[in-house]
């Protein structure tokens, strides 16, 4: 079963300022003025367990995508349903499924306002109305897999590296417990370690919690690297919503739309058009390495 | 939501009004406020209204516009109006009831105060919507420049700046209000119930992000004008020189000439 459906998903900011402009400038040029949609008829599935990763040029609606799906931003025509429940039915209970789908925004370390690291993950499970025992177990559980040691709880946050701002603020999300994971260009601005680590945090809460993942990032490669399906937007409209064999495949199009295939995917198009290797649908590099050294043991062997 | 909220009524348009030198409109308006409460009797109220009504007709915004303005200090008007109606005696007594009793001078003076008012605000939103916040700034720097011969000319300037700073300031923390608001939204926090103190602890969530985010940019900021050689005053010029031109020594004029006959009203009536 579907855990999170979306299904028509449309929105666009400043409906009223578009109203108007469209009432006074309608009769000079009539397709001009239409309101430019943010999201425009989106809809796409996830499962447990499953990891949806989101690409799409600057512009292409992927935030207020992600905002839709918490409910943060009701959209104007369409909804989401959670474990088939519309989480827009009931204005009062909406807030009970953002513990259920739990967003983390971009540079999410400038949310953290708690005199202590310990303090600031438990506001979300606080919010939640657990009492005190639970919270502390989902609150050093959560810091756990985000791999912040326990000398630094009793920190303030704002002493922490930059890195480690950004696992205490998604440890903030974690603590709750989310069935879907939702993050926004989560290493956005971590040097490589610290985007290693980050990723591998969520996959092993994925793993864990049998969770459902979406995220959305500029980097192919790390997209490559964990996810299961991509969702491809393009001006707020839905390009694909395919495994990666299929959307990698279509790499004109991709590049229509100011994307492109992994890098290490490149190398390996260009060594099969030297006729060097057989296959090209290759996106991480741990997997290009494979074929390259059978590929090359073969022929050194003969 | 909390986008909704315009700050700076600058409107763009292309009017004789909007193109005049910042300085002089400044002036002009302080200039107009003296007037408009030195008119003493109707005949003079009335003219320099009427003088401030083509001035709105002249900086080619609607009325209506400006009497969104007015919309917002009605209970004041209605407070002033009241207070004038209830304690100007004189003139023939047209209503009481136990110790309220209202003359006609009452009224006259309610309406003459209630005219007077909104005659203020609509020629000083005429300033704030035809000028922009920066032309407004370097306006005020530029009529303080006297005070350089005080030994304050870095003040003056460093006031300038400032006022300048905050402005530009204002839309990007209103942006930023409402991400930290979203994300803590997403943790679970609810701003819209609960009593009063729970409202107020509700808000800490926001504010000491936003803080400590202000200080941030605050920091960034000093240090990029820095690496750009910011001295301060000394040694600065401006992209844009202020001058006076033709519509300029016009408007002047026609002020002056407006002022006048206001002060002539008041003397014959």
């Amino acid at each position: 079963m579907n855990l999170l459906e979306v299904k028509n998903v449309s929105f666009s900011y400043n409906k009223a300022a578009n109203k108007k402009e469209r009432k006074t400038k309608n009769k000079t040029d009539n397709n001009k003025y239409i309101t430019k949609a943010a999201i425009n008829n989106i809809s796409f599935s996830v499962k447990n367990n499953e990891v949806i990763g989101v690409i799409g040029h600057t512009g292409s609606g992927k935030s207020t995508l992600m905002q839709t799906l918490n409910g943060l931003i009701k959209p104007d025509s369409g909804t989401v349903y959670f474990k088939g429940n519309n989480i827009f039915l009931n204005k009062k209970e909406l807030y009970k499924f953002r513990f259920k789908i739990g967003l983390v925004f971009q540079y999410p370390e400038y949310q953290l306002f708690e005199e202590t690291v310990f303090k600031d993950v438990s506001f979300g499970p606080k919010n939640m109305g657990l009492d005190e025992e639970n919270i502390n177990k989902r609150v050093t559980e959560a810091l756990n897999i985000v791999g912040i040691k326990k000398d630094l709880f009793s920190k303030s946050p704002f002493d922490l590296s930059g890195g480690q701002k950004r696992r205490v603020a998604l440890a903030g999300i974690l603590a709750m417990k989310p069935e879907v994971l939702v993050l926004d260009e989560p290493t956005a601005g971590l040097d490589p370690v610290g985007r290693k680590m980050l990723l591998n945090s969520i996959i092993n809460y994925k793993n864990q919690n049998d969770a459902a993942v979406i995220i959305v990032s500029h980097s192919m490669e790390d997209l490559a690297k964990i996810s299961d399906k991509l969702l491809v937007l393009n001006e707020g409209n839905q390009v694909a919503f395919d495994t990666l064999n299929n959307v990698f495949k279509n790499r004109e199009r991709l590049q229509s739309i100011g994307l492109d295939v992994p890098e290490v995917t490149k190398i390996m198009i260009a060594l099969k058009e030297k006729g060097l290797i057989n296959n090209d649908e290759v996106y991480t590099v741990k997997e290009a390495a494979d074929i390259i050294t059978n590929t090359f043991r073969g022929c050194c062997n003969d | 939501m909390i986008k909704d909220v315009s700050f700076g009524q600058y409107i763009s348009k292309n009017s004789l009004i909007h193109k005049l030198d910042p300085r002089l409109k400044l002036f002009l308006l302080i200039a107009y406020i003296i007037f408009i409460f030195l008119a003493s009797n109707a005949y003079s109220l009335l003219f320099i209204t009427a003088a401030t009504f083509f001035i709105l007709f002249l900086s080619k915004i609607s009325l209506k516009t400006y009497f969104k303005n007015i919309r917002m200090i009605i209970p004041i008007i209605i407070f002033t109006s009241l207070l004038n109606a209830l304690y100007s005696g004189g003139g023939t007594l047209l209503f009481s009831y136990g110790f309220i009793k209202i003359y006609t001078s009452g009224i006259y003076r309610a309406c003459f105060m209630t005219v007077r008012i909104i005659s203020l605000i609509l020629i000083s939103s005429v300033l704030s919507y035809t000028t922009t916040p920066t032309d407004l700034t370097d306006a005020i720097e530029s009529l303080l420049s006297p005070l350089k011969y005080l030994g304050l000319k870095n003040a003056v300037h460093t006031m300038a700046m400032m006022m300048t700073i905050a402005l530009r300031f204002i839309p990007a923390l209103i942006e930023e209000t409402d991400k930290i608001m979203s994300s803590q939204k997403a943790r679970g926090a609810s701003m819209e119930s609960g009593g009063l103190i729970k409202r107020i602890k509700a808000l800490l969530p926001i504010l000491i992000p936003l803080l400590i985010s202000s200080i941030r940019r605050s920091y960034e900021l000093a240090e990029a004008m820095e690496s750009r050689c910011y001295n301060g005053a000394e040694g600065r010029v401006r992209m844009k020189e202020m001058h006076f031109i033709n519509k300029d020594y016009f408007s002047f004029a026609f002020s002056i000439v407006v002022f006048s006959v206001t002060i002539i009203l008041n003397i014959l009536f």
